[in-house]
């Protein structure tokens, strides 16, 4: 079920490109736009929790931002968890 | 080449970091970005329940959005048992990122955005847990709309299961006072790829239909849920055929998944996947007038049970010892 929940095909309107640059969606979770399944439970004014299966990484983010739909702060959260993939992915 | 270069600096920096770091023991702080703008003065207030101002507004997010309880009574969600281990790095970790134009610490991440929580996890191990505002590791934060995942997991446990017969079954086999409504007729795949095509815009503007929605549910003297989605009965484009971010349609999700399985949410969720999680606390979530959780929104949780949630799923549904949420 997490598999199918979590994986979009790729010629699907959902898919992570085709619904939004960076995230497509699949069984109410945000799936991210990547080479290997990666993905998100997103609330507003900047709550969520990031998941990487393949490193086990995750990142919990409560906050209390201003506007509640995404802004530049969400670019720099993903700019973080991006980093924490890259430099803390292996074991 | 430049690229190169960059990332061997970001590789240097990291280790400077990591040598300086704290343990990765919970690191809390009484401030914030804009912290007397969010109300520090007055210990972070919530608004009373009876509050007619707006209770979005600065002041109030810090307190409302880490003790929601105190806004309305919130339907428990117990755990049981001893909690699941969550080990410690010796030291914290501290990436290093590039944005807007420099290179930037994790503790600058924290100085330049309002984050109440922020915890970094792998395997089983914390590797990095820090509070702002005054905030720690007892309160229990709100999803917002982190729980419309939580509501598609109990859909999918309701499936496999066999309360739920078929993912393509139409919501009024389960709540049959949405039949002859356009969301009756509508699939519980739709409604988990956020695709009813029903007419609801979710803008998050004054009076938009997600206001509409919370009108309905959040009031103690509210109509509750079937009525909410009720007032959502324009077909706009056929199921399954195009995107609409709906918090309607995960409220419907909810429905479905509380008449299938005879109990309510906050058991479901509770006896299925709280209690196996091993999470240190209840959690809550809020129920509308008529008994019904508010499927979209309003769970809250200790910042270490969201990360074992997320550990969870990373985990393809197996923690703790047990396969929780089924993997295919």
């Amino acid at each position: 079920m997490i598999l199918d929940a979590t994986t979009v095909p790729e010629d699907s309107y959902l898919a992570p490109g085709k619904l939004s640059p960076l995230l497509g969606y699949g069984y109410q979770v945000w799936i991210a736009k990547s080479v290997r399944r990666r993905f998100s439970l997103l609330g507003i004014h900047g709550q969520a929790v990031f998941v990487d299966p393949a490193t086990k990484l995750v990142l919990v983010h409560t906050a209390v931002r201003l506007h509640p739909e995404a802004t530049a702060q969400d670019l720099e959260l993903v700019a973080l968890w991006y980093a924490v993939l890259a430099q803390y992915g292996a074991k | 080449m430049t690229r190169r270069v960059c990332y061997a600096t970001l590789l240097l920096l990291a280790l400077a970091g990591t040598a300086r770091a704290e343990p990765a023991e919970p690191m809390f702080s009484a401030s914030g970005p804009e912290a007397e703008a969010y109300g520090s003065g007055e210990g972070y207030p919530v608004p009373p329940p009876d509050y007619q101002g707006d209770r979005l507004s600065q002041h109030f997010l810090v307190g409302q959005y880490s003790h929601f309880d105190l806004f309305r009574p919130l339907r428990t969600v117990p755990t049981a048992g001893p909690p699941s281990i969550l080990k410690r790095a010796a030291t914290e970790i501290a990436p290093l990122y590039a944005y807007g134009g420099r290179l930037k610490l994790i503790t600058d991440y924290l100085h330049d955005n309002p984050a109440t929580g922020l915890l970094i996890a792998r395997g089983d191990t914390i590797l990095f847990e820090h509070y702002q505002y005054a905030r720690s590791d007892k309160d229990r934060f709100l999803s917002q709309s982190m729980a419309k995942t939580v509501t598609g997991l109990l859909v999918g446990i309701a499936l496999s299961e066999g309360t739920i017969h078929s993912i393509d079954d139409p919501v009024a086999t389960y709540v049959p006072e949405l039949a002859g409504t356009a969301y009756g007729s509508t699939s519980i795949r739709a409604l988990l790829q956020m695709s009813s095509g029903t007419d609801y815009r979710e803008t998050y503007q004054p009076n938009d239909d997600v206001a509409k929605l919370t009108r309905s549910v959040f009031p103690p003297d509210g109509p509750g849920a079937v009525a909410a989605i009720k007032q959502f009965d324009t077909r706009a484009a056929p199921p399954g055929t195009r995107f609409n971010y709906s918090s309607a349609d995960t409220e419907v999700l909810g429905l479905v998944v509380s008449r299938a399985v005879h109990m309510p949410l906050a058991e479901y969720l509770s006896t299925r996947i709280w209690k196996k999680l091993g999470a240190e606390a209840d959690a809550g979530w809020l129920a509308d007038p008529t008994g019904q959780e508010v499927a979209f929104c309003c769970m809250v949780a200790r910042l270490r049970d969201w990360a074992r949630l997320g550990l969870m799923l990373a985990h393809d549904g197996e923690w703790n010892g047990q396969q929780i949420v089924p993997r295919q």
